[in-house]
Order: C-alpha cells, then sequence, then structure tokens
C-alpha cells in the first residue's frame, strides 16, 4: 500500500499541509489530529498527492466542515485537473478556495483578517 | 432453433426510429414499431394480449406527447409484469436516478449524438438473454485482453499503476486519461476488496482500507483491453453481494447533495460514473458482481465528461429475479 505522508509547517500563521501518495482511509484520524493543532487559516497543497479517492474525500469534506465551521479559512492547491473537478462536484469548494500556487494561496491568506471567509469560492 | 426476440420500439423522431430500426434489423431482432406514445397505448391495449405476450423487450423514448415512456412502461408492466423494458432520453438522466429507484429500472439510455448504437445493442442483449458478463462484449470482437488477480490489498497498487500507464500511452489526452482511470480503478477494486466480502450479519468483513489477504476463492479479477477506440477496464469479485438497489440508492445520495461525506459507502460509484464514459454493472446475486469502465480514446477528458451517461446496471440472480437480466 502506498504510504500516505503529511508534511506540516506553518508561515506567516498560516498551516500548510502538504500531502504525499494515495489520499484514501489512511488519512482517517491522522487529519482530524492535524487540524485539532492548527491555526484559523490553512493551505492544502496537493503537489505531491497521486489520487484522492472517495474514502480520502470523505474524511476531508467532515474535517473541513467543522474547520471551516469553527472560523476556519481554506486553501487548496496544485490540484490536478482531475482533483479540481471532483472538489467541486463534492462540495469541497465551498468549504475552501482553489489557487495554483502556494504563493497565491498565501497572498491571500495574509491579506485575509483572521476568521473571515472567502469572498468568493471557485 | 435460436429464438428471434420481438421489441417494440417507440421513437417519435423519425430519423432515428429508422436508424434504430435498421440497426435492430441488422442483428436479428424482430420489431414492433410505435411513432407516439397514443400509438403505443393503443398497440398495448389490455385487449391486445396477444401482442404483448409475444413481445420481449420494451424500448421507449421517454418525451412521447400525451403520454410518457413512463407510462408506456407501466401499462405494459401491469399486464407483464415480467417484460423487459428500456429507456431512452436526451434528459441528464441522473436527474432519473429516484425515478429509476420508484419504477425499478436499472437502466436507460442516455440519446447521445450521435447515438451510441454498440451501447444500445449490448442492453437489448443482457436484458434479453442475461448474457451480461464480460469486458468482450464492449470492445470489438477479437480484442486482446490483460489479466490481473488481487489476492491482498497490497496488490491493488501496483495493478492500477499497470493499466493507468497503458491507457497514458494510448490516450492523446495521456494524463487526464490516466488519472481517471486510476480513480476508477481505486474505487472499483476497493469495492470488491471491502464492500463485497460480508460477514455472517451482512456487514463488511474487512474494515475499509485496512491490509488484507483474500482467501482464494474470493480472489479479485481486473481485465483491461483496448480496440483502439475504446479503452476498457474491469474488475470482478465473486461474491455477488451488491444489489441494483444499492447502487441506485448510492447515485441517489450523491445527486441529491447528501452523499461523501456521510461514509454510508457507495460514493465510489459517483465518481466512476462521473468520470468515465460508459459504466456497467453487472450483478449475479450471490456469486459474482462485475465493474466495467471505458473511456474513449480520441476524446478529451474535458468534453467527454460533459457528455450525458447511460444508466447500465443488470442483474440476474438474487432479488426479483425473472430468468433474465433485469434493469
Amino acid at each position: 500500500m502506498e504510504t500516505l505522508k503529511l508534511e506540516t509547517m506553518t508561515s506567516q500563521e498560516i498551516s500548510i499541509i502538504r500531502f504525499s501518495g494515495i489520499i484514501d482511509n489512511q488519512i482517517k484520524g491522522r487529519l482530524e489530529d492535524l487540524f485539532a493543532t492548527i491555526t484559523k487559516k490553512v493551505v492544502l497543497d496537493f503537489m505531491r498527492s497521486e489520487r484522492i479517492n472517495s474514502m480520502g474525500i470523505t474524511v476531508l469534506l467532515k474535517t473541513l466542515k467543522h474547520f471551516q465551521g469553527n472560523g476556519g479559512v481554506i486553501c487548496y492547491v496544485s490540484l490536478n485537473r482531475l482533483n479540481s473537478k471532483l472538489f467541486r462536484m463534492v462540495g469541497l469548494t465551498k468549504l475552501g478556495k482553489i489557487f495554483a500556487t502556494l504563493d497565491d494561496a498565501m497572498l491571500y491568506l495574509a491579506s485575509n483578517q483572521s476568521g473571515d471567509r472567502p469572498g468568493q469560492v471557485d | 432453433m435460436k429464438k428471434v426476440f420481438l421489441l417494440g420500439l417507440i421513437e417519435p423522431d423519425p430519423d432515428i426510429r429508422a436508424q434504430l430500426q435498421a440497426v435492430f434489423l441488422q442483428a436479428g431482432y424482430q420489431i414492433q414499431l410505435a411513432t407516439s406514445g397514443g400509438e403505443a397505448m393503443a398497440m398495448f391495449d389490455p385487449g391486445n394480449r396477444g401482442m404483448i405476450d409475444e413481445l420481449d423487450l420494451l424500448i421507449t423514448e421517454y418525451l412521447l406527447d400525451e403520454y410518457s415512456g413512463l407510462d408506456i412502461i407501466k401499462r405494459v408492466r401491469g399486464l407483464k409484469p415480467t417484460m423487459q423494458t428500456l429507456l431512452m432520453t436526451s434528459f441528464d438522466v441522473n436527474a432519473w436516478i429516484d425515478q429509476a429507484i420508484a419504477d425499478e429500472i436499472g437502466s436507460i439510455i442516455a440519446k447521445t449524438k450521435p447515438l451510441e448504437i454498440a451501447e444500445l445493442l449490448y442492453a437489448a442483449h443482457a436484458l434479453l438473454t442475461g448474457d451480461i458478463f464480460g469486458l468482450e462484449k464492449h470492445l470489438r470482437p477479437g480484442t486482446a485482453v490483460r489479466e490481473f488477480t488481487v489476492s491482498r490489498s497490497s496488490d491493488k497498487e501496483a495493478i492500477i499503476r499497470t493499466i493507468a500507464a497503458d491507457v497514458a500511452r494510448l490516450s492523446p489526452d495521456g494524463e487526464n486519461s490516466r488519472d481517471v482511470v486510476a480513480l476508477a480503478l481505486d474505487e472499483m477494486i476497493s469495492n470488491a476488496l471491502y464492500g463485497a466480502p460480508r460477514n455472517q450479519a451482512g456487514g463488511n468483513r474487512y474494515p475499509k482500507g485496512s491490509d488484507i489477504t483474500l482467501q482464494p476463492r474470493e480472489e479479485i479479477l481486473v481485465r483491461c483491453g483496448t480496440d483502439g477506440t475504446l479503452f476498457g477496464f474491469s474488475v470482478t469479485d465473486r461474491h455477488g453481494s451488491l444489489t441494483r438497489l444499492d447502487v441506485l440508492q448510492a447515485l441517489s445520495r450523491q445527486i441529491n447533495g447528501s452523499g461523501l461525506d456521510e461514509d454510508r459507502g457507495g460514493g465510489g460509484f459517483y465518481l466512476i460514473r462521473s468520470f468515465v464514459d460508459r459504466f456497467v454493472i453487472n450483478i449475479d446475486g450471490g456469486n459474482r458482481t462485475e465493474t466495467i469502465g471505458l473511456l474513449y480514446l480520441p476524446l478529451n477528458r474535458e468534453t467527454a465528461e460533459t457528455r450525458n451517461k447511460s444508466l447500465l446496471i443488470f442483474q440476474i440472480g438474487g432479488e426479483g429475479h425473472h430468468g433474465n437480466a433485469q434493469a
């Protein structure tokens, strides 16, 4: 089984989570634990993620819904064409905003007051 | 002597009607045509029992005149409950899933331009004969098919990568086709690994995503092949625990917006159906389930995903079995 890796770092009070490998059921528990520790602004970077299956989507939806419900602001970066479409289909773009690059997302979050929701989501 | 099946075909568009008539006649079927709902209702009048008894399959456009295709199906089923039926529509088939549950319809043909004649012929053959299984049925005759066996969960990824690399090499839209095939196969194999084996209480025998080794009789067969136009892949489990209703209810949950965040299973079907060009589910209740995905190689994925897609679920055996496949 492909090992899913989650790396986190913080910059300018913004948490960045980098996914590597396949996002599937292995993410269960790990993502929730991670979100319990992070700040109000987060970037999820999918550059090194090969694939996100329905089990992974389920965990993302649950975790991000809870985070956003508590005032969190979420950005997604480096989604491939399939995953961008998938995120729109399943409603993940109602919870966060898609950016092409990490820099774009950081710029957006830096100018966003803590807890402000994105004015417009894709 | 080989039985010649009699099809009732109700299609108001003269060009489509002529095309379908020619195709079905050439395929060896007899056809009884109607051009409107009114004409069909008269043809299937309770006083015309002989005609209804002889009919093997009813194929009808939904949008007719004073009667809909569903009205015709209900009339005919009222007189002959075992009648096989195929509904055709130009509307978004996803909007029909709840209706399909209510009216026990497993197959709805999307009227694309041009019409998917091979798909329609397959559906008719499947419903009439119960001969539903086999990736080859969707590919040109003589197409070579490769086979892989999944004996443990750790086999999954290598097989996905091999098949996804094949489509990436063959498709002009390589990377996008690769991603679609990898996701679809992931969902199909995961379903066969964790959704199909049931415990005595009817729950999943193996926890989702766990590292498992299957018993020899549980091994999963994965197949793939291309005829140059279509790239097909299939996953077969030996449980047949899925039902047509399970699939329709799972699709309905996704389409009605209470889907993947509920973790009730079956969400993968919606994803596969959204991204592959043709998705077929064949079930022999209690024996095996085969899921088949097909991609049109020449099509750009972005364009392909906007096309209306047929609903193709066939079931023999298990609940409500009447001898032939059900849709």
